[in-house]
């Protein structure tokens, strides 16, 4: 028969093995849209995903001047040929790769004659009524004299040669009107068309963009797509033509590689300061095995978060799983408070009570999260109470055993034991430590207002100074200095978000704000101002138009024309005007600029019954400065199927809605484990006690980040909540100890706890990815000062001098 | 039965005498074809030569347009002036002065009638069709246009240009350049339109290796 142990072990082994297992095939997600709170602002990101703004790539290749290093960017001259060359070629080459699904170098050969053929078969829907004025004024008697003068001189000088089908289809020039509209398409980008390819007025740089095929939000893309570039960029790019890359993919490539340095850099320090301690303070190899029990907890609880949650965020789960550390603690106070009774092998009677409570209220905290809008942070929450509860079991089953094999305890062979009984003593010089506790609480509560919290995400994003040079220079040539709002149109109907794009567009015209403006509503109107500029058209067919043809024909023998020279002309005008769709332009040379503005999405709708759903996205890039603020919370308030999506809104948007979120959570989780605390301890003076150390670490991260620029941001909130599950843990470790027997195990417990959690944590403290930084000196400056809180204070307030308090 | 008639086998007999007659009826136009690729290779190599001898020159031009929408033909005179490599003048006087400047990629264009407009031979393509034209008449380094054209030798001596690509032959049926014998360079130059439009233009009083100034390749004024 099998002993009751074995089987337990057995099913321990079965479950970590199953979970490892299990863990292994889960499908990881990098979605950005994880780490946003709440539905709108997924869905904003969701759309600049969809508008293939997430994905986009912008490569700008220069060819350095060997004489004039500092070159004026608006002296106008010619792109040299090997900067061309190396566009078509890059070009060529990243269109022949799968990883990309658009890559625009170049625009096609005679694009210009297509463009002109096309824009004036769709005039009559396109021309509005400041079109029609000139219209009307360019067929008035001289007008059309002086035109037709010019169209002779043209016929008769070279030029005439590629003009004269032009000229006969449409003599006055009525096309010009609308190409000129056409630069709405550039927006504020600068730059030039050379034989088809986007030149800056210098001559000196070319622009090609792509689109990833892949998400570049997730690390393991990035690397791929940027890999598949620099190979491209090494076999086309001729002597001593450089590329830049801008977008989301160098600042993913960054951010990786940083984490990737700094973990490399500072974990394996960790890793040996941890062993170094555990060593020195336990004497005992067997104790490295507690530093197992968080590895051993993750794989079971991955694979349930997998069965729960089909995909798991990789920053749920990367953070996740850091958060799992804080198992360590309980096979710490397990190992440390059964090697005290090595012939039991088992958990004394307290110190169970005291881990029981010390799990509640972690996993209380991580309860709370769960109601967090943010669903990383949900995950990140599920994670941590599935793992911490598992490793709480497997340190209850298997810790035991290992400490009765291990040493015994000696409480003299203890360090710092006079130091400990010293400071622990709560009666010991009681006012000096209450005196500095009061203290650093009332600076901590004196500087807690002056804090700000900051939701802008870019502040976690590492400052690589070779991305940031390069966008210097990106905006330096190709223009964009000022941030830029996305007014985006969407709708499940082309024609109507097309309407909605024009009202977005006719309020900006009416306003006065159309500098800078990138828009698609003069070149695709919709439907609506299709019809309305067709029965103005015909209005003009009418009135204008009536007795002009004996006017064009005497005006063409005038001019030394035949009179019917003019009659494609006059055909034209005469003919039944045609109404435009996109994709009467989205394959038409000008696909570059329409394509950056204009998405389509067909999807299965849900219902089961095989429909397929159509999305329609048009955005308008309006610059976000504070001008058009009030114009942008306008077009966003009043016009239906419109979203402003801008950074400055963004940022606003996020930093209330993650802040309310972290308010909301941090009231509940205080609540929660002051309503466990008094549940357990039932007197003041023993939840002061456990409270203490919580206090502490609050006021020293205010003073911090006080200190530091007096901003708080998301991983300050988050490694908050953790910092306050420990913090509340070493409360209650010290409390009962105080109240049960005052046990000098328990502060070297808790002393172990602590160094772990601050070298494991406390060292990213020292890395130079602004996440990991702000985690690790959160719980740096958060344990280091709830550690001491718990030794010495808690106590103190306690006001006993080993003297027990029997709990009720 | 004196054996079955194979009619496969007569059948290529014939397949292969008619082949044969055939390839021989083409031999002497293929030796035809060689002996003219290498004539006009000597042409062209001479003109080239001619040319290089010649770093400017200016001449006089009359142009003839034949134009379906003209109520008669027009002529146009004026002034050419060229500076290798790449430097042209093309200046109408009479009866409506304007002139196109060409230097290297860029250009201007103006006449009485408005301002000076500047361009990139790179992203205007009627200009860029214009230039072509223009050295195409006037440059003498005619291999480089082979690119785009096919040339064809006829005695004159003369060279006949036909657009190799479909975008240049909508607007150019060919170009037929009459040379002085003496000097290889344009005397008449013949544009044939796909419609059946044509230009003529006539170069006389040509002065050669003149001192050209850079006045004229750098502005765009009318006298």
């Amino acid at each position: 028969m099998l002993s009751r142990s074995l089987i337990i072990k057995i099913i321990l082994l079965v479950v970590t093995l199953a979970g490892i297992y299990f863990s292994l095939r889960i499908e990881l997600g990098e979605d950005a849209l994880d780490m946003l709170p709440g539905t709108s602002l997924q869905g904003d990101f969701e759309l600049l995903q969809q508008l293939g703004m997430v994905n986009r790539v912008f490569i700008s290749l220069e060819l350095p001047a060997e004489a004039d290093p500092d070159p004026d960017p608006d002296s106008n001259s010619d792109p040299d040929p090997a900067l061309l060359a190396s566009a078509r070629a890059l070009g060529e080459d990243l269109a022949a790769s799968p990883l990309f699904d658009e890559v625009f170098y170049q625009l096609p050969e005679g694009y210009q004659f297509q463009l002109a053929a096309e824009l004036r078969k769709y005039l009559p829907v396109l021309a509005d009524g400041s079109d029609l004025r000139r219209f009307e004024t360019l067929i008035k008697p001289e007008a059309l004299r002086e035109k037709l003068g010019e169209a002779f001189q043209t016929l008769n000088s070279p030029a005439g040669l590629a003009m004269r089908r032009q000229i006969q289809g449409d003599p006055l020039g009525f096309t010009t009107v609308i190409l000129e509209k056409m630069s709405t398409l550039r927006g504020s980008l600068r730059l030039n068309i050379h034989d088809g390819f986007f030149v800056s007025n210098d001559g000196r740089h070319c622009l090609l963009w792509a689109e990833s095929a892949i998400p570049l939000t997730a690390s393991g893309n990035a690397a791929r797509v940027n890999q598949r570039l620099e190979e491209a960029l090494g076999r086309t790019l001729q002597y001593r033509v450089k590329a830049r890359i801008i977008g989301p993919l160098p600042h993913t490539l960054a951010n990786a590689g940083t984490i990737r340095s700094d973990l490399t850099r500072l974990l394996p320090f960790a890793v040996v300061v941890l062993v170094a301690f555990l060593l020195l303070f336990l004497r005992d190899w067997r104790a490295l095995f507690l530093i197992a029990i968080p590895f051993l907890a993750a794989p079971p609880a991955v694979a349930l978060l997998a069965g729960v949650y089909g995909r798991v965020s990789a920053m749920a789960l990367g953070f996740g799983i850091v958060l799992l550390g804080i198992g360590v603690d309980f096979a710490v106070h397990i190992y440390i408070g059964t090697g005290s009774d090595p012939g039991a092998g088992k958990i004394p009677k307290d110190l169970r009570s005291s881990l029981l409570m010390a799990l509640l209220t972690t996993v209380g905290v991580f309860a709370v999260l769960l109601l967090s809008r943010v669903p990383a942070h949900r995950q990140m929450a599920l994670l941590g109470i599935i793992g911490l509860s598992w490793a709480f079991v497997l340190a209850w089953q298997l810790v035991p055993s290992l400490a009765a094999r291990g040493r015994v305890f000696n409480l003299k062979e203890l360090p710092f034991t006079k130091a400990t009984r010293w400071l622990g003593e709560g009666s010991q010089r009681r006012p000096v430590k209450l005196s500095i506790w009061l203290l650093l609480l009332a600076a901590g509560l004196s500087v807690w207002p002056s804090l700000r919290y900051n939701g802008d995400l870019r502040t976690l994003d590492v400052s690589d100074p070779v991305v940031k040079e390069d966008e210097r220079a990106f905006k330096g040539i190709w223009g964009g200095e000022e941030e830029q709002a996305f007014v985006v149109a969407v709708a499940t109907a082309q024609d109507r978000m097309l309407n909605i794009n024009d009202r977005v567009y006719q309020i900006l015209a009416r306003q006065g704000r159309t500098s800078g403006v990138q828009s698609l509503a003069v070149l695709l109107p919709g439907p609506e101002r299709q019809a309305a500029n067709l029965a103005r058209w015909r209005e003009f067919q009418e009135a204008a138009l009536t007795g002009f043809e004996r006017e064009l024909q005497q005006a063409a023998i005038d001019s030394g024309f035949t009179a019917d020279a003019f009659q494609p002309f006059l055909d034209w005008l005469e003919s039944e005007p045609e109404r435009l769709a996109a994709a009467d332009f989205l394959d038409g040379p000008l696909r570059p600029f329409i394509y950056s503005l204009f998405r389509a999405f067909s999807a299965k709708n849900g219902t089961g019954n095989g429909e397929v759903s159509e999305t329609f996205l048009a955005a308008t890039i309006v610059p976000d400065i504070p001008a058009n603020q009030a114009l942008l919370d306008r077009l966003n308030r009043e016009i239906e199927g419109v979203t402003v999506l801008s950074n400055s809104r963004w940022r606003q948007k996020v930093e209330k809605d993650l802040k309310s979120d972290i308010v909301k959570l941090s009231t509940f989780a205080a609540l929660l484990v002051i309503m466990i605390c008094f549940f357990f301890f039932r007197r003041l003076r023993p939840v002061a006690g456990v409270l203490a150390p919580v206090a502490s670490a609050l006021a020293a991260m205010a003073l911090f980040a006080a200190f530091t620029g007096g901003e708080l941001n998301i991983m300050h909130a988050l490694m908050g909540i953790m910092v306050i599950g420990l913090s509340v843990d070493y409360g209650i470790f010290i409390v009962r100890s105080c109240q049960t027997a005052f046990d000098h195990r328990t502060f070297l417990a808790v002393s172990i706890c602590a160094v772990s959690t601050l070298s494991g944590f406390g060292v990213l403290g020292f890395a130079e990815h602004p996440a990991l930084h702000a985690l690790g000196v959160t719980v740096l400056v958060g344990i280091g000062a709830a550690w001491p809180t718990a030794l010495f204070i808690t106590p103190a307030l306690l006001a006993t001098s080993g003297n027990r308090e029997e709990i009720p | 039965m004196g054996g079955k008639v194979k009619y496969p086998r007569i059948l290529l007999a014939g397949i292969l005498f008619a082949l044969f007659c055939l390839a021989g009826s083409h031999l002497p136009f293929l030796a035809l074809g060689a002996e003219g690729d290498v004539a006009l290779e000597n042409f062209l190599q001479k003109v080239e030569e001619s040319s290089a001898a010649i770093d400017s020159f200016s001449c006089d031009f009359t142009q003839v347009k034949h134009l379906a929408i003209f109520a008669q033909p027009v002529e146009f005179s004026g002034h050419l002036s060229l500076r290798r490599p790449d430097k042209l003048r093309w200046e109408f006087v009479a009866p409506l002065p304007s002139a196109i400047v060409l230097n290297g990629k860029r250009g201007m264009k103006c006449s009485d009638r408005g301002p000076v407009r500047k361009f990139s031979l790179d992203s205007d393509p009627v200009m860029k069709l214009v230039a072509t034209q223009l050295w195409a008449w006037t440059s003498g380094s005619y291999r480089e246009l082979r690119d785009d054209f096919e040339f064809s030798l006829l005695p004159g001596p003369a060279l006949v240009f036909s657009p190799r690509h479909a975008d240049m032959a909508a607007f150019i049926g060919e170009i037929k350049v009459l040379f002085d014998p003496d000097y290889l360079q344009p005397l008449e130059v013949e544009i044939s339109e796909p419609g059946g439009d044509r230009t003529l233009l006539y170069f006389t009083n040509y002065r050669r290796n003149l001192d050209l100034k850079d006045v004229l390749f750098s502005e765009c004024r009318l006298p």
